[in-house]
């Protein structure tokens, strides 16, 4: 059987600064065959994807196709071979049209006379394919953000692949199901697909193999009829589940953020939620939905348009990022490289950032000593203090964050994806850090789009659509299914 | 395909047409106003302002800008700036200069100097932004210098007569019928970019490429190719308006394009090319440009000093950047 495998990878290597992002992995796909690529975040699944497309280039390791060795040194090369990706970022160009969209990897000579009736026409039935009934010719930044999945999964078929990539392209999908129907419909014509999810079901559906990565290696292999969530979620984590969330049941306290009727850029309606001491509150929701809008307008680095924000029942001024910091709310932000850390400082400077006051003289010294102790406190791994912050892996990157966010005795953490890019070892100390600050009464406002890690962490989560409050789930309540379903505009009740 | 489903797409048209009026209608707003407006009120207050001759006037001293502001346009989608081509235009006047000289005929010189500047601005400013990743703004205003410089170098510092040129006089001073041919050229090249942009492969790659250059990579497209016909483009429009100029001015002036720059950017930002990128068009430069040449044409008839140009410009600039900015909140 391996020897008809249209594409096979063997020994692909990777390595981002100081993480090692892939070592020595293998995977081979046939034919008609769906192969799921299991893995948590941070395991290295998008990295392969991406190297198998073309899009970034291994350190090492060989990718054949047809037995024959190739090299996809660009997208181009890759498309040409009949390998496309849908990535798990949206890669559209917002201001031409969805069907410009649709046919750019058909652009292929610069001289082709092109007209965008011809591409509307060129791009029809492939939108029809995936079910997306819009205007072809309208500029796609003005279609709904759970749409413009769709157009991404167009763009991929009009290119004819023979192995078809998808990357995470279900988490932003209201209905999943219609895109399963088409993968296993395209895969009975012959094609292959590697599809990547996090959701076990996804994975039970449509899988007919299932490769498991952790930690940037191949943790094994699950033929169809071994495809439980119990050998799954083993694979994939590699331990025992409960204790690595690290959640303690925790008396809750006073209301430490009471947020009322606030109205954020994104959101048409107003939000009201509560925190109490002790407890961590999740917000769930796709991408768009409003999720980290919410935590930065909590934060006063977005200003909000009306509603009230009171922290340790003290009201806080909107868009103001001093007034909720003096307050005690900590932001640990989604984006560390852009938003969380300033690259080319050291990490004590990091650390001590929010303590700095324009007409105040530093203690370069005293700065030092506790950063020093947070290191220690928060097992930062890096040279020493001193050391470029940019110079560390990811996770102890987000635990320097946190470091500076834990220095101000927060009342309230508002975090936003807390372990985005971060490997297993980091996160579960990051979930650890984030259990004790929560024991010593610190309320917790978490945003992911990890659902394993929203329900394993969580006490209740508020689960946001467009913006809007779509309902609010107790830790007894919640379950994948229905978090997807009510951040895709569905209701509980129509869940059966 | 079925008939229903030609049926479908049909309708899906109509539609189409209402949409992109009114999207062309909000993307020309800006300057579609101001321009009307000044049109209208010099119009009724100026005898000699609507006449075809002042058409041609305006016509003739906005020329040079007009190319110059339609390769900044080609720029601007891509995603970049170019400040190096006033120094390229006053180079490629001298470089006519130095060529008529040496006996080259007139249409050699005009190719080789254009075909010049498209090597040279790919090779330079190209390769150094699109395959180096350097920024522009760094690389344009060094390579914009070094360029200014060679032209002084070469004269001196001095403006040089092109008098004994009969050919370049007849190009810049000559015309097709009643239209000089600075005009024919100049509306000439914008058309062809504008037809250029929207009906070839490579003016899609240019939208696609300054909208989101990953997608556009992971689409397939050679974005550093892209980028790097861009910089020549750029350079080979800046050396056109360069030989023009001097035909026109029977003159090769090394400084003459020193302010140019400034001025395409205006005229093209305010035609509601993004600053950002991946949208613009050449319609909107053409108008852009228009309007430039009507507001000084128009300060001049009323006895305004032309001193007050670069502040009208500039407030107009400002009002075509918070109408854009009413634009992207409103959808």
């Amino acid at each position: 059987m391996v020897a008809d495998a249209v594409l096979r990878a063997r020994g692909i290597a990777k390595r981002f600064g100081s993480v090692q992002a892939l070592a020595d992995v293998d995977l081979d796909v046939r034919e008609g065959e769906i192969v799921a690529l299991a893995g948590e975040n941070g395991s290295g699944k998008s990295t392969l994807a991406r190297i198998l497309a073309g899009v970034i280039s291994p350190d090492g390791g060989v990718i054949e196709l047809d037995g024959s060795a190739t090299r996809f040194s660009t997208p181009r090369h890759a498309l040409d071979n009949g390998v496309a990706i849908v990535t798990q970022e949206l890669t559209a160009v917002p201001q031409l049209s969805i069907a410009e969209n649709v046919v750019l990897p058909a652009l292929r000579r610069p001289t082709t006379f092109v007209t965008q009736t011809r591409f509307a026409r060129t791009a029809w039935p492939y939108l029809e394919q995936v079910g997306l009934d819009a205007q072809p010719l309208a500029p796609f930044h003005l279609l709904a953000p759970g749409r413009r999945e769709l157009v991404e999964i167009a763009k991929a078929l009009a290119t004819k692949p023979r192995v078809l990539i998808l990357d995470e392209a279900t988490t932003r999908l209201p209905d999943p199901e219609q895109l399963f129907v088409l993968v296993e419909e395209l895969c009975a014509h012959g094609t292959a697909a590697i599809v990547i999810t996090q959701r076990l079901r996804e994975i039970r559906r449509l899988a007919h193999r299932a490769v498991v990565l952790r930690d940037g290696r191949v943790a094994g292999e699950l033929a169809r009829g071994e495809l439980d969530d119990d050998r799954l979620t083993r694979l994939m984590v590699g331990r025992d589940l409960g204790g690595f969330f690290h959640k303690v049941r925790r008396e809750r306290g006073a209301p430490v953020l009471e947020i009322d009727g606030i109205v954020t850029d994104r959101a048409p309606a107003p939000v009201s939620l509560r925190v109490h001491a002790g407890e961590i509150v999740g917000v769930a929701g796709l991408v768009g939905s409003g999720r980290s809008e919410l935590l930065e307008t909590v934060a006063g680095v977005r200003r909000r348009h009306g509603g009230e924000v009171r922290i340790a029942g003290r009201s806080v001024r909107s868009g103001s990022v001093a007034a909720a910091l003096a307050a005690g709310a900590a932001l640990v932000p989604e984006d560390r490289r852009l938003q969380g850390l300033v690259a080319g400082a050291s990490v004590y400077e990091n650390i001590a950032m929010t303590g700095w006051r324009p007409f105040a003289l530093r203690h370069a010294e005293r700065e030092r000593r506790r950063a020093a102790q947070s290191v220690e406190q928060f097992r930062i791994r890096c040279s020493s203090v001193d050391a470029d912050v940019a110079t560390l892996s990811g996770g102890n990157q987000q635990k320097v964050v946190f470091a500076r966010c834990a220095s101000r005795r927060p009342r309230v953490l508002l975090l936003d994806e807390p372990t985005r890019g971060v490997d297993v070892g980091a996160r579960e100390e990051i979930y650890r850090l984030i259990a004790d600050l929560v024991a010593a009464g610190t309320g917790v406002l978490l945003a992911s789009s990890d659902l394993p890690e929203l329900l394993g962490l969580a006490d209740r989560i508020l689960v946001l659509c467009e913006g809007e409050q779509a309902g609010e789930l107790t830790a007894a309540e919640a379950s994948e299914e229905r978090i997807v379903l009510l951040a895709g505009g569905g209701r509980v009740g129509a869940a059966a | 395909m079925s008939d229903g489903a030609v049926g479908k797409l049909a309708e899906r048209h109509a539609g189409r047409a209402a949409a992109a009026a009114k999207r062309v209608a909000l993307q020309y707003v800006g300057v579609g106003i101001v321009l009307i407006a000044i049109t209208a009120y010099l119009s009724a207050t100026q005898t000699n302002f609507a006449t075809w001759d002042n058409a041609r006037i305006i016509l003739s001293q906005q020329a040079v800008l007009m190319i110059v502001a339609v390769g900044l346009t080609f720029v601007l989608i891509v995603g970049g700036l170019d400040l190096s081509m006033g120094g390229m235009l006053g180079l490629a006047g001298v470089i006519t200069w130095e060529l008529t000289k040496r006996g080259v005929p007139v249409w050699g010189t005009i190719v080789l100097v254009v075909v010049g500047g498209f090597v040279v601005g790919a090779a330079t400013n190209g390769f150094l932004i699109a395959k180096l990743n350097l920024s522009f703004l760094v690389v344009t205003l060094g390579t914009g210098g070094a360029f200014a410089a060679l032209a002084l170098i070469i004269t001196q510092g001095q403006t040089q007569s092109l008098l004994s040129s009969r050919g370049l006089q007849t190009i810049g001073s000559g015309g097709l019928g009643a239209l000089p041919w600075i005009v024919v050229v100049s509306v000439g090249l914008l058309a062809l970019s504008a037809l250029v942009l929207r009906y070839t492969g490579f003016g899609r790659m240019v939208y696609a490429t300054g909208g989101n250059q990953e997608a556009a990579r992971l689409a397939g497209i050679d974005v550093v190719l892209v980028r790097l016909v861009v910089y020549g483009l750029s350079s080979a429009l800046a050396a056109t308006a360069g030989v023009l100029e001097a035909a026109h001015l029977a003159s090769a002036n090394p400084q003459s394009g020193q302010t140019i720059v400034l001025d395409a950017a205006a005229a093209v930002l305010i035609g509601g090319t993004s600053f950002m990128g991946g949208s613009g068009t050449m319609l909107g430069t053409f108008l852009g440009v228009l309007f430039l040449g009507v507001l000084s044409n128009g300060l001049t008839r009323l006895d305004i000093s032309a001193y007050w140009n670069g502040f009208v410009t500039g407030a107009v600039l400002i009002f075509a950047l918070l109408v854009d900015r009413l634009r992207f909140r409103a959808r």
